[in-house]
């Protein structure tokens, strides 16, 4: 080495050494940064990252098609992650629950299935679902959940699902009726209903102003009674699971409220305790009805259809006296009957949480179809709502409803019993109890006396 | 008789069940040829029955038929069947179903087989054509058609009561519970009489002519021939058509379930709803369902056997 080119090593300083060593770092970080690697290694969200495990042959999914929403959507599943889905789909009404119970019965595989928090107890009792708090990405979902989207899917600190849609039980009013009735505004409380039906009655606007979907079931002539008596400012059960079903209480009054209508004042119709939801909405359309109680506010998608319902665009949904609203968020649910809890998981994100792209796609597309309430916060804001919703809410009356959310209890702070295996055994016994109530076969006192004595056989039934 | 060649008998050789060069008993024959057959009814009827029996006594729901382990229960579903105090009142209903069915029934169906055995011709061949249709309508359809009929909002039903002016305002025949089991009644009876019908024509068109001709040239009238002549002739026939029809009546359960789903309130539980309203609805209790079938079936068997003992009795004096 001669003495010129040491005298040029020479000139290369400590500074200049720090400055290439720093830059070649940098250089290497970013090309880590671009290489494949590196994007594996940065934080993926749920509903995106590809489970490591082997793929399933199928997925198995059960749930009723309601305006072809399925059809339109389940075709992605395959698209986004290559799995073949066999979707075992019935028409609405409880015909989807018996399906699940016999696949699970006959030891077939069975991987999301959809539950309504009114029978999520027959599954509970046949360890049919299973909580998924071991899921990845779970707690951001819960994040953006609804408040009563909580209290019916977070139950006892365990999370059972994702959010199916979410309801309120609300009345649906006709408008231009209550109008001829001579009145400018929807009842505010219980005894002003008494009044409007009596006038509406007596002025002859309507044989029977007041019609309820009071059929058999679990959520419709049941739900009526529950609406009433959370509205008035009771609960049936506590949190321990004590009745509140005794003498003076607020479920008495309610029911002897409701039974004067039918057999004192006569403004309800004797025909609401054949009507469950869609046959209610049905007959609600004629137009010979002030009041439909108490339904669900997605309901107006059918009263104000102008293809189907003769009174399209006068319907509104409300609120209940005291501004007190029940509400009710159903979920889908993984099965233990589950072949891969890892694409099991990716299912049921597809349907109750956000697609490959990071939209909730399927609770957009349900909201535009069936106006079915999402138990996303993020999906329920006024401007998404009302642009998916507008074509059958009126003018102004989107703000009552998103309202009517806001404020609505989780039914389960109503009934903390429904989660419980003997709760559909004594729901079956209110059905029978609160029909004959209502046909003055026998008093609320009889029929609530009654209830009260079916909880023990309810249990014995349920093998409690 | 020795038998050779034939592959069955091979088969029979193989499993040491016959030999080569001996004798069979015809009796033993009989019961050789008979076994394929025995077989496929022990596998099809005589299985799920004694399976239902297992189940009765076990403590089984949605979890237990999953795991396949079921927990022996003794007699304890069978206790909780006799305390229900709704499986008492399915039973009721059951009695009063079946006997409001089969009475119509029978007398519908000889009313109608007399009125097609005494027209003839073209007419008469297609309104026996037009008669059967009910009879294949499926029993689910056939209770749709009803649920809409007797419908209180939209009915045809009240729709011509009305429009004739007979009701005033629409009346409420499914939401009534005093009405309710015999509306379902009703839409079983149209499904089902055609059967009567077919049976009881049948055996009146085996009555020979020369019968009424002699009693009415013994001065019989219209009347006389039909109860002294015809009818006794055809009780065989209908004491055929009462016990098939009664027993199943005992198991009516499609319009039920269709028309009412049990409602209102239990007015129209019948004992086979109330099985499959146990063991496939919530609360999927399959042991109690079980028991209940089983409970049903043997009093169906009590039933037809005094049923038919009293209608001997009955032929013998008529005879």
């Amino acid at each position: 080495m001669s003495t010129d080119t040491r005298k040029r090593q020479s000139r290369y300083t400590r500074r200049d050494f720090l400055e290439v060593v720093g830059a070649t770092g940098l250089a290497m970080g970013l090309g880590m940064a671009w290489s494949p690697s590196a994007a594996r290694a940065a934080p993926v969200k749920p509903w995106s990252y590809i489970p490591k495990g082997a793929k399933p042959k199928k997925l198995v999914f059960t749930s009723w098609e309601w305006s072809n929403r399925y059809k339109r959507f389940l075709p992605r599943w395959e698209k986004d992650w290559g799995i073949p889905l066999v979707a075992e789909l019935t028409p609405p009404g409880p015909t989807q629950f018996d399906r699940a119970y016999t696949l699970f019965a006959a030891g077939d595989q069975l991987d999301v299935i959809t539950s309504l928090i009114t029978d999520r107890a027959g599954f509970l009792g046949a360890d049919m679902i299973r909580p998924i708090d071991d899921m990845p990405g779970v707690e951001e979902y819960v994040k953006d959940f609804h408040r009563f989207t909580k209290e019916c899917l977070v139950v006892d600190g365990k999370v059972w699902g994702l959010p199916y849609f979410v309801e309120t039980w609300v009345p649906l009013y006709y408008e231009d009726l209550l109008h001829k009735a001579g009145f400018d505004k929807p009842f505010e409380d219980w005894d002003e209903l008494i009044e409007q039906g009596l006038k509406a009655k007596m002025d002859k606007v309507s044989d029977y102003p007041l019609l309820w979907c009071a059929g058999v079931g679990t959520e419709q002539l049941p739900g009526c009674w529950f609406g009433l008596t959370w509205s008035m400012g009771g609960v049936f059960f506590d949190k321990k699971g004590n009745h509140a079903l005794g003498p003076g209480s607020v479920a008495r009054k309610a029911l002897k409220w409701w039974q004067d209508t039918f057999l004192k004042t006569k403004i309800s119709d004797p025909r609401s305790l054949e009507l469950r939801f869609i046959p209610a909405v049905k007959a609600y359309m004629q137009g010979k009805f002030i009041y439909l109680l108490i339904q669900r506010e997605y309901y107006l998608s059918f009263a104000n259809d102008e293809a189907q319902s003769p009174i399209a665009g006068k319907v509104r949904a409300m609120g209940l006296p005291n501004n007190r609203i029940i509400g009710a968020g159903h979920g889908f649910v993984m099965c233990t009957a589950t072949a891969n809890p890892e694409w099991a998981w990716k299912l049921l994100q597809l349907v109750g949480g956000k697609t490959k792209d990071g939209e909730y796609s399927f609770h957009n597309l349900d909201l535009e179809l069936t106006m079915a309430g999402s138990g996303y916060k993020s999906v329920m804001t006024p401007e998404n709502y009302l642009k998916r919703v507008g074509k059958w809410v009126p003018k102004g009356n989107e703000k009552e409803i998103l309202a009517g959310y806001e404020n609505a209890t989780g039914v389960l702070e109503v009934l903390p019993v429904m989660l419980e295996p003997w709760y559909r055994s004594w729901i079956d016994a209110l059905n029978v109890q609160v029909q004959k109530c209502l046909r003055g076969e026998i008093s609320p006192d009889v029929a609530c006396d009654n209830l009260i004595k079916e909880i023990g056989k309810a249990k014995k039934k349920a093998k409690v | 008789m020795v038998l050779k060649g034939a592959r069955f008998i091979e088969i029979l050789m193989m499993f040491g069940l016959l030999k080569t060069g001996k004798e069979i008993s015809k009796s033993r024959l009989s019961f050789l040829l008979n076994l394929p057959a025995i077989l496929f009814m022990m596998a099809i009827i005589a299985y799920p029955i004694a399976f239902a029996i297992y189940l009765a006594f076990h403590r089984v729901g949605i979890r237990e038929l999953r795991t396949g382990k079921m927990p022996f229960y003794g007699l304890g579903n069978f206790q909780a069947l006799l305390q229900d105090e709704v499986f008492w009142i399915s039973i009721k209903q059951t009695f009063e179903f079946s006997i409001f069915v089969v009475i119509l029934e029978v007398l519908l169906g000889l009313g109608i087989a007399l009125v097609i055995h005494k027209t003839r011709g073209r007419m008469s061949t297609f309104i026996r054509v037009i008669m059967l249709l009910p009879w294949a309508v499926p029993p689910i359809v056939n209770a749709l058609l009803w649920r809409f009929i007797f419908s209180s909002q939209y009915g045809y039903l009240n729709a011509v009561l009305y429009s004739f002016g007979f009701i005033d305002h629409f009346l409420i025949w499914l939401g009534n519970p005093k009405l309710a089991l015999y509306c379902v009644g009703i839409a079983h009876i149209w499904r089902t009489t055609p059967f009567a019908i077919l049976l009881i024509h049948a055996a009146m068109e085996g009555i020979p002519q020369s019968l009424f001709e002699a009693a009415q040239v013994d001065g019989a009238s219209a009347w006389q021939s039909f109860s002294k002549v015809m009818l006794p002739l055809l009780m065989p026939a209908l004491i055929l058509v009462m016990i098939l029809r009664t027993t199943w009546a005992f198991q009516a359960f499609d319009e039920i379930l269709g028309i009412t789903g049990g409602g209102p309130q239990n007015a129209t539980w019948v004992a086979a709803f109330y099985t499959y309203r146990y063991a496939f609805q919530p609360p999927q209790d399959v042991g109690l369902g079980a028991a209940s079938s089983f409970f049903l079936a043997l009093v169906i068997g009590i039933f037809a056997i005094v049923y038919i003992r009293f209608f001997r009795k009955v032929q013998v004096e008529w005879e």
